[in-house]
């Protein structure tokens, strides 16, 4: 072999991979550049189809194709005929399957829902319902107030949900988790089996539509007898597992500074959130009472009185071998559910 | 200096008062010293003019007048020589012998004589002023007693007389009736300020009568009568038994003659007259119309009974003239019973057949003291009559029962007093039940009478929320003051301010005022934005974290003002 030509061939591979490579990027940009066109279009068909586009503005949309993720960066949310202004940092879409109207994998993400609380309250007629509940001395069921009191003036929430369903195994899994800076972290996960693929009609706008004019406008009994149907296909699907969970990040830690100033509580005291042994006892008595077993109810009780001493995590999930079938719950105490769910609590 | 001068049948002039005497019929034969007599007058000047008598009378051919004076001045300007002049002509129409006189000044005393001067006839009654230094005292310097120039005065008798007992009755037991119990002696007894008497003495001033009659006799002359007296006794000096007894003029003329029976230094009747013999009853007090005096003891009623001496005939104070007999008493039970009445009304009508045999009604009350008001009268008969047969009786209609009245009343009033009392621990109780179930904010509220007590974090979320500070009142421990300000250690760290007039120390406080916050992004661990609390009042608390609030009985009792109060006892309050 000449080594001129040898060299000459090298050199010539050489810049020949090169120039391949650079094909290769062009191709690349060339596809990102179709992809995050295409994906901008889809969006906008998307918000065009339901006739949102008025509502929600975003600043950018992009796609990996890699991953295989839709993000929307910047997204802000204006109801119609409302001052109020939904501000989120990104929707991140991983996944979303959908065969003839039935989602099997919908993944996405939500960072920094902002939620200006001060704003809502000012919003929210200051000088009615969030102003009463923020002057009475104790922590309402009115959320607004109860985070205001607690000085979440600003809020930014985050939120994860993962939906599957496996067709053949007439499977579905939901998991969810919100959490949000300085409050805390909540996660459910639930696993139903035998859910007939019919249940899935709700995600149907069309069916949703319908349903909604025949429950509230014009009493249709066709679309009751559907809704009806969609019940029991939920009553006949069996729960195999389910978990909520939440951590604390600084949420009860308020909760409780609030509750000691209200009870007036110096150290040395009884603490206002300290579940003594005789409250303890009277608790588990009372699930007891409801239908749960004593370790069910124990098991709850303790890792509610652990987690209102060194506030961390709780949650409660089923401890089941087998599917249980939701129908038998129907109608059942609390206590009872757990029971048959073999609910543990744990920290 | 036209006011200093009175003229007869010329009273016109003002603020002079001349008092001449007449001294023709003046006594004679005595051993007289040098007394001096007011002629006149004057409030203006403050002048007094007295001249001077002798033992053969004061009109001479020379006379001394002394001018007795408030204010030295007097003497250094024409004022002295205008009253002279004026005074000269009253005199000379009383007495023409008068040729000179002789004028003394003197500020206090003659002994300070400041003033001294001569005047006379030939040179038109001009003052001629003389060296002071050859002044000597115009009279001895003491008060002019005129009873040592009457030689020939009645002989006093009373440091002779006999001295009697006390009178007292014979009382074992002695009871308060609304405080007051009978005098153990004279000197309790008591003048109203209204009754007017002049105290006359003997001579030698051992023993005196109580001189009340004055009509017809002029004040003068018993300004300077004495007494004479003649077989009475004498107690604590005070004429008292029966006798005589003169009332004599300066002059040796008798103004007054009594005979008969004397009792603490009163006359109180002829000899005749057996009920004016009340010597040996004590005599309580006396007001302007009459004296009481206490008749009779029962000790075991626990009554006194008064009767009263008027003084209606002539010149006596008789017992028969105040036909009233009054029973003291605080015992109101007595009037509560027929029977009882029955039994007082039948000894006061001997009481009255005692002293005043020959009266035949008479009125009677009860009091529940010494004073005569309208709130103290328990029973009242305004008539009790004796007929014919000599048995007494009085008609019903003639009867006030004010004691059963006001037993009734004090039972009314003892009822709704037990009603009210019974409100109001039952009002306590209600609020006793009702605090077991409070907290602290509540009790707090309750005893402090604060509206409510306010969560600190709650003031600072309204303040955020409205931008505006947020009034509240809060519980607070205070740790560490700094002029007006200081710092609250507990629920929480922030500043409270404007607290110089109310907080001086730390220490534990409710705090009225308003929450402002400072930085709304400066959030402490718990979310609490930088905030401060403007003071306007503060209540500093007894224990930590007013605990004593949580005695829930003491809190109620203070809230009520009822120390007896205890909770869940329904039976004290029968």
């Amino acid at each position: 072999m000449d080594l001129s030509n040898a060299n000459g061939w090298l050199k010539n591979k050489k810049n020949i991979y090169s120039a391949a490579g650079i094909v290769g990027l062009i191709f690349l940009s060339g596809i990102w550049w179709y992809t995050q066109s295409r994906a901008e279009d889809e969006v906008r068909n998307f918000f065009d189809e339901y006739e949102q586009l008025d509502s929600v503005s975003y600043k950018k949309v992009s796609y990996n194709p890699l991953s295989g993720t839709l993000t929307l960066s910047n997204i802000e949310i204006e109801p119609n005929k409302s001052d109020f202004l939904l501000a989120i940092d990104s929707l991140e879409i991983h996944d979303v399957e959908f065969d003839d109207n039935i989602p099997e994998h919908i993944s996405f993400s939500i960072e920094g829902i902002q939620l200006d609380v001060l704003e809502l309250a000012n919003n929210f007629n200051i000088n009615q319902s969030t102003l009463r509940y923020i002057t009475t001395e104790r922590l309402s069921d009115n959320t607004l107030a109860t985070l205001f009191l607690l000085g979440y003036y600003n809020l930014p929430v985050n939120l994860d949900v993962d939906i599957s369903y496996d067709q053949d195994d007439e499977e579905f899994e939901w998991n969810f988790s919100a959490n949000a800076d300085e409050l805390g972290e909540l996660s459910f996960s639930y696993n139903v089996v035998n859910l007939k693929r019919k249940f899935f009609k709700i995600f149907d706008s069309e069916w949703m539509g319908g349903m909604s004019v025949a429950m509230f406008m014009n009493f249709n009994p066709s679309r009751i007898s559907e809704l009806e149907k969609i019940i029991k296909t939920v009553k006949k699907s069996k729960l195999a597992y389910f978990k909520a969970e939440y951590n604390d990040l600084g949420l009860f830690e308020r909760v409780k500074h609030f509750t000691e100033i209200e009870h007036n509580y110096v150290k040395g005291d009884t603490h206002p959130f300290e579940l003594t042994e005789d409250k303890k006892r009277y608790q588990i008595k009372q699930l007891k009472r409801n239908g749960a077993s004593i370790e069910t109810a124990e098991s709850i009780i303790n890792a509610q009185a652990n987690f209102l001493v060194d506030i961390d995590s709780i949650s409660i999930e089923t401890n089941i071998d087998e599917p249980f079938s939701l129908r038998k719950l129907e109608g059942k105490e609390n206590g009872r559910i757990m029971k048959l769910l073999r609910i543990e609590g744990n920290n | 200096m036209e006011n200093y001068l009175i003229k007869r049948n010329n009273l016109m002039f003002l603020n002079i008062k001349v008092i001449l005497f007449v001294f023709s019929v003046f006594l004679s034969n005595q051993a007289f010293s040098v007394e001096l007599y007011q002629i006149a007058h004057s409030k203006k000047l403050g002048v007094e003019a007295l001249i001077e008598q002798k033992n053969d009378g004061w009109c001479n051919k020379q006379i001394k007048i002394h001018f007795k004076t408030q204010k030295e001045s007097f003497f250094q300007d024409d004022s002295a020589q205008n009253l002279v002049g004026k005074l000269i002509g009253i005199i000379l129409s009383e007495c023409p012998t008068v040729k000179e006189a002789e004028i003394g000044g003197y500020v206090t005393s003659p002994s300070n004589t400041i003033y001294r001067a001569t005047a006379a006839l030939s040179d038109n009654w001009t003052l001629h002023q003389q060296p002071i230094e050859s002044v000597k005292p115009l009279v001895a310097d003491k008060k002019p007693d005129l009873f040592n120039n009457f030689s020939n005065a009645a002989e006093p008798m009373a440091a002779e007389v006999e001295k009697m007992q006390r009178p007292q009755l014979n009382i074992v037991n002695s009871f308060a009736v609304d405080g007051w119990r009978p005098p153990l002696t004279n000197d309790l007894f008591v003048l109203d300020l209204n009754a007017k008497e002049k105290r006359i003495y003997t001579l030698d001033k051992s023993c005196s009568f109580r001189f009340t009659r004055t009509y017809r006799i002029k004040e003068e002359d018993t300004n300077t009568a004495y007494l004479s007296i003649e077989g009475v006794s004498c107690l604590d000096g005070y004429i008292h038994g029966d006798g005589s007894v003169k009332v004599l003029r300066v002059d040796g003329r008798m103004l007054r003659e009594y005979k008969g029976f004397f009792s603490h230094g009163y006359f109180t009747g002829a000899k005749h007259l057996k009920e004016a013999r009340v010597w040996d009853m004590p005599f309580i007090k006396r007001d302007s119309k009459k004296i009481t005096l206490l008749l009779d003891v029962d000790e075991a009623q626990k009554i006194y009974y008064v009767g009263y001496l008027g003084g209606i005939s002539g010149e006596a104070w008789s017992i028969c003239a105040e036909t009233k007999i009054t029973a003291l008493t605080e015992n109101n039970q007595l009037f509560m019973h027929a029977g009882k009445i029955k039994g007082i009304v039948d000894h006061i009508t001997q009481l009255n057949e005692k002293y005043c045999p020959r009266v035949t009604s008479f009125a009677f009350d009860a009091r529940r003291g010494i004073s005569e008001t309208k709130n103290n009268k328990l029973f009242s008969i305004s008539y009790i009559q004796k007929n014919r047969s000599g048995k007494w009786s009085y008609r019903p209609r003639y009867t006030k029962n004010f004691a059963l009245k006001r037993i009734q009343e004090e039972k009314m009033l003892a009822e709704k007093k037990k009603r009210e009392k019974k409100r109001l621990w039952q009002r306590a109780q209600n609020d006793y039940d009702r605090l077991k179930t409070a907290d602290f904010g509540q009790k707090l509220s309750y005893l402090y009478e604060i509206r409510k007590l306010d969560n600190p974090i709650n003031l600072t979320a309204i303040s955020v929320l409205t931008d505006n500070p947020s009034k509240g009142t809060i519980l607070v421990a205070i740790d560490d003051i700094d002029g007006d300000s200081a710092i609250v250690d507990w629920p929480y760290e922030f500043v409270v301010n404007d607290i110089s007039e109310f907080v001086t120390e730390e220490g534990w406080y409710i705090l009225k005022g308003e929450m402002e916050v400072v930085d709304i992004k400066e959030l402490d661990d718990f979310g609490v934005p930088k905030s401060e609390f403007i003071v306007e009042t503060a209540v500093q608390c007894i224990q930590e974290r007013c605990n004593e609030i949580n005695d829930i009985e003491a809190i109620v009792k203070k809230k009520h003002s009822l120390p007896d109060w205890e909770a869940n006892n329904i039976t004290s309050q029968e």
